[in-house]
């Protein structure tokens, strides 16, 4: 009896919906948690040293080849290639900084000037990845991780692989970790002082500094991370960056540019629109798959244009709407 | 020999193209402070609508079947064979895509500068430019009816191609001629088209207009409150620009023979930056001489890997074109740091106001040294008069 | 058309930013060809209500006539081509171009400004040469025609002061805003600089409004001034009226 009823639901269920709708959704959550942990670096960025950096990408590409090498060596142990993905691009990142980015703001140069020097470091990565990859024997222009991927669950006849599940955890993780990073910790606090206002947080005493060392291991970091995951489940290439730039602006965009809530909301914005929300104007409309791309565009330029500080609720807004949904017991949170 | 007039003709012609598109991005970020990071956009529009008009028109002009342009069995050897053979289609054609590809740049650039002037922070008119250039490449892959997609269009014939048929039929071609004479003719064309470009930019800049377009570069508040239509005058110099880089666009999917996406990618915009700021942001003669520069480095990149690749069966022809772009950002990045200004700084705008001072400056034996004797002397009773040298005076203490 | 004795009007004038009342219920009139000063203490909204009139704040109540147009809501280079001028307490200048660029920017009737006339220089040559011959003699009269090839970020801050006046007069404005124009300048040369803008001001019939924080220089030169306190015109008239207001007195030692 329970299971008849079960199975008529079943086939309700598969009339009322059509059969992209489970699996885009599915992707939609995996890959918008993807963007998530790859858009929060340059949310810090762009909140602690004012810097829109277009090379924030390429930590995806080098995490992903770095994930390429170590999982030859360490198949499958995705702590080990998340680590050393992690350390890559962190030591990256801020020797960027120290090398080009620090010695033009100590310059005091424009906005444009610092837009173009992470243009530049971009296309310096992307290129010098190309040679690389294209120098050895066995050519690594299109190359895979060494990572099993296997089926965890079936939910409506839909296979979630083991990647899927560990997209969406690493992002819940990241989150997590980080909110209590940022909102309880001395460093995450002066952080966001320097965020607020750089020469106070200099005044008050605040290593100034040692936190933007700090912010950079993060920011590349978690991009790196971003990248392995990203390789995963695509094959890695040296413009596994560069493709995912602008829906990682698309992001940050939304979320208004320095919110860190409005990264994880922005992040799944993104990733739904460019999964479910493709899928739905394709099979209503006939709108093809590869003009996915234009909806984070399209977000971009309304929003800049419209509401630049973002569609997502900024934090303080964030708070007090916590605060009236669950009486004081929430007492902080957000990054501003 | 014949090699190397081949070779200059193909350094000209790119080199032609990429001043064009230098000089449109120092009118319009050196001179008036816009920060196109979407060039090829105007450049891409530029081929693409150029590349679509001759399609078409070639077959019109001849009264046969246009069909589908994307055909590679039917439409293309036609528009091949007329655009090759027919000086009376090929050279009409050519110039109407060209008209058409500056008049698209123009609106497009005209439709653009909207946004662009509604952003409230600096750096998102880079943002919203460099979207519109991905959205344009996304759009054109995607829809295989405006330009055959991913392929691209292809089967553009040089215009000038019907001259090495006529010298070959004759009385005085008793040999083969050798080297590329159509293209050496094109290479030519364009750049007498950069030429005049350059010429352009350079009257607009020393003019009152480049005035008016470098206050709105340094100061769009007080520029207005001079009296000066801020928003009129970046969308003129966003028209303008596009207009050249339409014209750069069409000028070379005549040279390349086809319309596709992968051409206008930002890398190239990233290029006609490099370009830019090495010769000297609003400098025209800097600007030609940075793109020299880097035409260079890349034709130069190009061949020398071909001539590896042939000496070296194994070796990757790509690796040195990478390490071309890599360079291209080393260059940028260490002129950013050490010298901004790039190689020749900006400099005054030559009107004839200045002749009424230079001339008095030959009269005043040297005015520094006047302008050192009065900032020393005493000023008390020279009220109003000396009030220049007087606040020299107190400032400096 | 018979020209009104008062230049420019304003009326309960209010600009807000947030709960901030920065300019509240401002009305005055300021008499044509005079000089008339505005003073009060440091945010009392002096400069916001300079920014209203020259169209450079964006939205606020109240309306604005000048010469007997009502430019509320007027693009600010609109307001300058009516003839209503202004110049800012921090100098902004073009620091890209020379000090003679700068000066001769504002010209009025530039042929030239046209880009599509700007290629052919015999058809804007003649106006150029007579705008730079007025530029010169603004620059002489400013004392700073000798700095002409300068970079305009190379020059004195007392320069640049002047140099800022200079721009806007060539502009032949009918009225002028000056925002402090003797900030940060030596008391000597505050002296100057109020002589010659008496002196253009006779002259000329030029008519001009002046924030000024040195009192007894302004108080010397002027014809007439208002008392700005906290958003509000607490007093005005003639400077030896002024000088006795105990409410005057009271707003600036309350501070």
């Amino acid at each position: 009896m329970v299971k008849s009823m079960t199975i008529q639901a079943m086939v309700v269920f598969d009339n009322l919906v059509p059969y992209w709708v489970v699996p885009s959704i599915i992707i939609s959550l995996a890959q918008g948690s993807i963007y998530v942990v790859a858009s929060i670096g340059l949310t810090l960025t762009l909140a602690v040293v004012k810097l829109p950096n277009f090379a924030h990408a390429e930590f995806l590409t080098v995490g992903a080849y770095v994930g390429v090498i170590v999982s030859r060596f360490f198949p499958n142990n995705l702590l080990i290639i998340g680590s050393c993905a992690f350390l890559v691009c962190s030591v990256a990142a801020i020797a960027i900084h120290h090398i080009v980015y620090q010695p033009l703001m100590n310059r005091k140069v424009s906005i444009y000037f610092l837009v173009l020097a992470s243009f530049a470091v971009a296309q310096f990565i992307r290129y010098v990845v190309y040679a690389w990859a294209s120098s050895g024997s066995a050519t690594l222009l299109v190359a895979n991780q060494d990572i099993r991927i296997y089926t965890v669950i079936t939910v409506f006849q839909v296979e979630i692989s083991n990647i899927y599940v560990l997209a969406i955890i690493l992002a819940i993780a990241v989150s997590v970790l980080l909110a209590i990073f940022l909102n309880l910790t001395h460093l995450g606090k002066s952080m966001r002082a320097i965020a607020n206002n750089a020469d106070l947080a200099r005044i008050s005493g605040i290593n100034v500094s040692f936190a933007v060392n700090i912010m950079w291991i993060i920011a590349g970091g978690l991009g790196g991370l971003g990248g392995v995951v990203l390789g995963t489940y695509t094959s890695v290439t040296p413009v596994l960056g560069f493709d995912a730039l602008l829906d990682i602006f698309a992001v940050v965009i939304i979320a208004g540019l320095t919110s860190f809530v409005g990264t994880i909301i922005g992040g799944y914005i993104v990733g739904f629109s460019t999964n479910t929300i493709i899928e739905a104007l394709n099979y209503y409309f006939g709108v093809p798959f590869g003009y996915a791309p234009l909806l984070p565009f399209a977000m971009i330029v309304v929003v800049l244009m419209v509401r630049p500080t973002g569609l997502a609720p900024n934090s303080q807004t964030g708070i007090a709407w916590l605060r009236r949904a669950f009486g004081k017991g929430v007492s902080s949170g957000g990054t501003n | 020999m014949v090699d190397l007039i081949d070779l200059v003709a193909t350094f000209a012609t790119f080199y032609g193209i990429y001043a064009i598109l230098a000089i449109s991005l120092n009118l319009e970020y050196g001179y008036a402070g816009q920060p196109n990071f979407g060039q090829v956009l105007f450049y891409g529009i530029g081929a693409f609508v150029a590349a679509i008009a001759a399609a078409n028109l070639l077959p019109l002009f001849a009264r046969l079947p246009i069909g589908n342009i994307c055909n590679v069995h039917t439409s293309f050897p036609v528009r091949l064979a007329i655009g090759s053979n027919d000086p009376g289609i090929a050279i009409p054609v050519w110039i109407i895509g060209l008209v058409l590809a500056m008049i698209a740049g123009g609106i497009l650039g005209l439709f653009l500068s909207y946004p662009a002037i509604r952003v409230k922070e600096e750096w998102y008119l880079s943002m919203i430019l460099l979207v519109a250039a991905e959205a344009f490449v996304t759009i054109f892959q995607n829809t295989p009816q405006l330009a055959c997609g991913i392929f691209g269009l292809d089967g553009i014939q040089n215009p000038f191609y019907w001259v090495s048929n006529t010298y070959s039929n004759s009385s005085f071609a008793s040999t083969e001629l050798g080297f590329d004479l159509p293209g050496i003719i094109y290479a030519a064309i364009i750049m007498a088209f950069a030429g005049i470009c350059y010429l352009v930019a350079q009257k607009l800049a020393n003019s009152p207009y480049g005035r008016l377009l470098k206050s709105v570069r340094d100061d769009k508040v007080a520029a207005e409150s001079l009296g000066k239509d801020v928003a009129k005058v970046r969308r003129q110099i966003m028209i303008i620009g596009s207009i050249m880089a339409g014209l750069a666009g069409g000028l070379y999917v005549f040279y390349i023979g086809v319309a596709v996406t992968d051409d206008y990618v930002p890398a190239v915009t990233f290029t006609i930056w490099v370009m830019m700021i090495l010769g000297g942001y609003a400098n025209n003669k800097g600007v030609l001489a940075g793109a020299a520069a880097l035409t260079l480095l890349q034709r130069g990149s190009v061949e020398v890997s071909l001539i590896l690749q042939a000496s070296f069966p194994g070796f990757s022809s790509n690796v040195l074109i990478y390490l071309e772009y890599v360079a291209e950002a080393v260059i940028l990045i260490l002129l950013l740091m050490y010298r901004p200004k790039g190689l020749i700084p900006e400099t005054r705008i030559e009107t004839k106001a200045y002749q009424l001072f230079d001339f008095r400056k030959r009269d005043t034996p040297d005015p520094s040294s006047k302008q050192e004797t009065q900032e020393t002397t005493d000023v008390s009773d020279s009220k109003g008069k000396s009030a220049s040298s007087n606040i020299d005076e107190n400032v400096a203490r | 058309m018979v020209q009104s004795e008062y230049i420019l009007n304003l009326e309960n004038i209010s600009k807000a930013f947030g709960p901030i009342r920065a300019v509240d219920g401002v009305s005055l009139s300021v008499r044509r060809g005079s000089i008339a000063g505005l003073i009060g203490p440091n945010g009392s909204g002096k400069s916001t209500l300079f920014n209203v009139i020259s169209g450079t704040e964006g939205k606020f109540s109240g309306s604005v006539v000048f010469d007997g147009k009502r430019i509320n809501g007027m693009p600010s280079h609109k307001i300058f081509a009516l003839g209503l001028g202004r110049t800012f307490q921090t100098p902004r200048l073009f620091t890209g171009m020379t000090v003679l660029e700068n000066v001769m920017l504002a010209g009025k009737r530039q042929e030239g400004e046209n880009p599509l006339i700007a290629p052919f220089p015999e058809r804007w040559e003649s106006g150029e040469e007579d705008l730079a011959r007025r530029a010169q003699e603004q620059m002489k009269a400013l004392e700073i025609s000798q700095l002409y090839e300068k970079n305009s970020s190379e020059i004195s801050g007392g320069q640049m002061k002047l140099l800022q006046l200079a721009n806007v007069l060539i502009g032949d404005p009918k009225m002028l805003l000056l925002d402090e124009p003797t900030a940060g300048v030596a008391p000597r040369l505050a002296q100057d600089i109020f002589a010659s803008i008496e002196k253009h001001c006779r002259e000329t019939g030029t008519t001009f409004f002046i924030i000024e924080h040195r009192l007894q220089v302004l108080f010397k030169h002027v014809d007439h001034v208002f008392v700005m306190h906290q958003g509000r015109i607490i007093s005005e008239g003639k400077p030896d009226e002024i000088v006795k207001n105990q409410e005057v007195i009271d707003a600036y030692l309350g501070e």
